[in-house]
């Protein structure tokens, strides 16, 4: 509390214990009553034009469907998922944090004839690099002053992007959306096991920690596909063909090929002997 | 204003009326220099422009002049300039400067005889008729009529036959067009014209089955009407992963037991008739007592559900 705190202090506090006359009483009492009313159900604490958001096509297509009237096919995959509350009108809002504020438009009028003309009244933006403690780098931002002033109150950019309220989702826009996969996916990789000489990178079913990415267990993949057919399998034609599969998929094709995987995952016996290691080290650092 | 725009807001445009054409075409003719060749006019609006046979009059063609500096004279057509809407006939040229860089092949000076653009306006068709006496008269036609149709060798294509109008058992027939030499490298007319297969008959297709896949792409995309792997995938966004949150409320759900229904005892079911009963009979008024009766008669969907359900799992136990 500071010198302004201490002073103001006592008199922002104070009370009157007795009321002098039957007026005062009653105009308290009825303050009371009446801020008691008002604590029914809460209205939103935000308010973002939801009425031009247009549905998205949640339907999971696969391999052999018949394409319906007016999909369009995709040239590249898509990186994120899709967001449902993209508005349509106000384009900036989806690149940049605004917390649900759009443009409002009002009426200027005139002092003399009343006459009015439309204008409009844009939210305050200003361009901010906010630190990301989970992706370790700071992201340069258009944010809005109100979600600036948000994001202090939650304790950092992760945590405003990580609440699960469906009002915040709602007002998340669509570059908060895609910044919440990242921060996410980060997580759920930031959580696999690590050492200092490797990183796993997927755990399977049947709990075989991988070391190595999709790529590399391709390249294995690829020597297998190869034997396996009569007429020679080029690179290219390869690639097209397995190129799009998870790498949960690529390892029960390995699997169906019965491929050893122990160059490829963690032994659970070294496991043990590098953590060993690592804290002696450790010991003999602090000694 | 914009300092990018003032030429144009300030030159002057004879499209937009701000100065008549015959004064831009005299002022035009002064400030270009004489190499420069002689001015062609007003340009005519793209959709006015019309061919030479839609004109009637085509290279090859004689013609009269009837105005201007030239009248009188009778020429063939070497050129039709659409743009101006005017002809360049023979020998009706100026002596105009040419810089060395624009001299044609053969050229030993730089004045050279440069054929005059006439306006259409200027000109009538005209044509030579010998009598049998071997005396030459012309036709000159003031309006031209086109009637049927026919397919000309020399033009490879087809075309009206010419009439002077209000005489038109007067026929001027289309001049020979230019023709053209051929290359060292050009194929020649008939072998470029051989037809090396025909159809027989209806019964056989009309050239053979592997040809096919060469006229049209089997593999285009835009015929598959069905999905492919690759294309299902990428059209399928990503799932947003399940907070913690999200994970623990589910694993609790997960943990509950299974809620199963089970059918009322005749306990339960005494009790709730006992307690109807007694509401219903302290009930007077006859049309309060109908309408009960009446609501007692509908049919809750979910009531039904829950009721099959209940049975499902006795048959199941």
């Amino acid at each position: 509390m500071n010198v302004f705190g201490m002073m103001l202090g006592p008199s922002r506090y104070m009370v009157p214990r007795m009321a002098s006359s039957n007026i005062l009483s009653i105009t308290a009492s009825r303050s009371l009553s009446s801020s008691l009313v008002n604590q029914g159900p809460r209205s939103d604490k935000y308010w973002k034009l939801l009425k031009y958001v247009k549905p998205i096509d949640k339907t999971v297509y696969s391999a052999g469907e018949a394409i319906p009237k007016g999909v369009r096919l995709a040239k590249t995959k898509k990186m994120y998922p899709d967001y449902e509350y993209e508005p349509t009108f106000f384009k900036r809002q989806n690149r940049g944090l605004f917390g649900g504020l759009q443009r409002k438009r009002s009426k200027n009028c005139s002092t003399k004839g009343f006459n009015k003309t439309l204008r409009e009244h844009l939210p305050n933006i200003q361009r901010a690099k906010l630190w990301s403690e989970t992706l370790n780098k700071s992201l340069s931002l258009k944010v809005s002053t109100k979600v600036l002033k948000t994001i202090t109150k939650e304790g950092g950019l992760d945590s405003y992007l990580l609440k699960d309220k469906p009002a915040r989702i709602k007002t998340l826009g669509v570059l908060g959306w895609k910044l919440r996969y990242d921060v996410m996916k980060r997580q759920e990789k930031n959580q696999l096991p690590k050492t200092s000489n490797y990183q796993v990178q997927y755990i399977h079913k049947d709990g075989k920690q991988i070391k190595v990415g999709k790529y590399k267990l391709l390249d294995i993949l690829y020597d297998y596909v190869r034997r396996d057919s009569y007429y020679p399998i080029k690179i290219v034609d390869f690639k097209k063909a397995h190129y799009h599969l998870t790498i949960e998929e690529v390892v029960e094709k390995l699997e169906s090929y019965s491929y050893d995987f122990t160059p490829v995952i963690v032994n659970p016996r070294t496991q043990q002997g590098v953590e060993a290691n690592e804290a002696k080290d450790a010991r003999e650092l602090q000694a | 204003m914009s300092w990018t725009h003032h030429i144009s807001r300030f030159a002057v445009n004879p499209i937009k009326g701000k100065i008549s054409a015959t004064k831009y075409e005299a002022t035009m003719k002064r400030m270009s220099l004489p190499f420069q060749g002689p001015s062609e006019g007003l340009k005519v609006p793209p959709h006015e422009r019309r061919t030479q046979i839609e004109k009637g009059i085509v290279t090859g063609d004689l013609v009269y002049i009837n105005e201007g500096e030239h009248k009188g004279k009778v020429s063939s057509v070497i050129r039709y300039l659409e743009e101006s809407d005017s002809y360049m006939l023979n020998n009706v040229s100026e002596k105009t400067l040419i810089p060395k860089h624009m001299w044609g092949p053969g050229a030993t000076s730089h004045v050279f005889d440069y054929p005059i653009p006439i306006p259409a306006s200027h000109i009538k068709l005209a044509a030579k008729d010998k009598d049998d006496s071997g005396k030459i008269n012309y036709v000159v036609a003031d309006k031209i009529a086109f009637k049927e149709k026919y397919y000309d060798d020399r033009y490879h294509q087809w075309l009206p036959r010419r009439f002077v109008k209000f005489h038109e058992s007067i026929e001027i027939p289309w001049p020979e067009p230019n023709s053209l030499k051929d290359d060292q490298y050009c194929t020649i007319e008939p072998i470029a014209l051989e037809k090396s297969y025909e159809l027989q008959t209806i019964a056989k297709p009309p050239f053979p089955k592997e040809l096919l896949s060469e006229f049209r792409n089997p593999y285009s995309h835009h015929k598959k009407r069905v999905f492919t792997e690759v294309q299902a995938r990428r059209i399928n966004a990503p799932n947003m992963p399940l907070s913690m949150e999200q994970k623990i409320y589910l694993a609790k759900q997960a943990s509950k037991p299974k809620k199963v229904l089970e059918p009322l005892t005749e306990e339960m079911k005494e009790l709730i008739g006992s307690k109807m009963a007694e509401h219903i009979n302290k009930i007077d008024n006859p049309a309060l007592l109908g309408h009960l009766e009446h609501v007692s008669k509908t049919k809750v969907p979910d009531f039904e559900k829950t009721l099959k359900s209940i049975e499902e799992n006795q048959t199941s136990n």
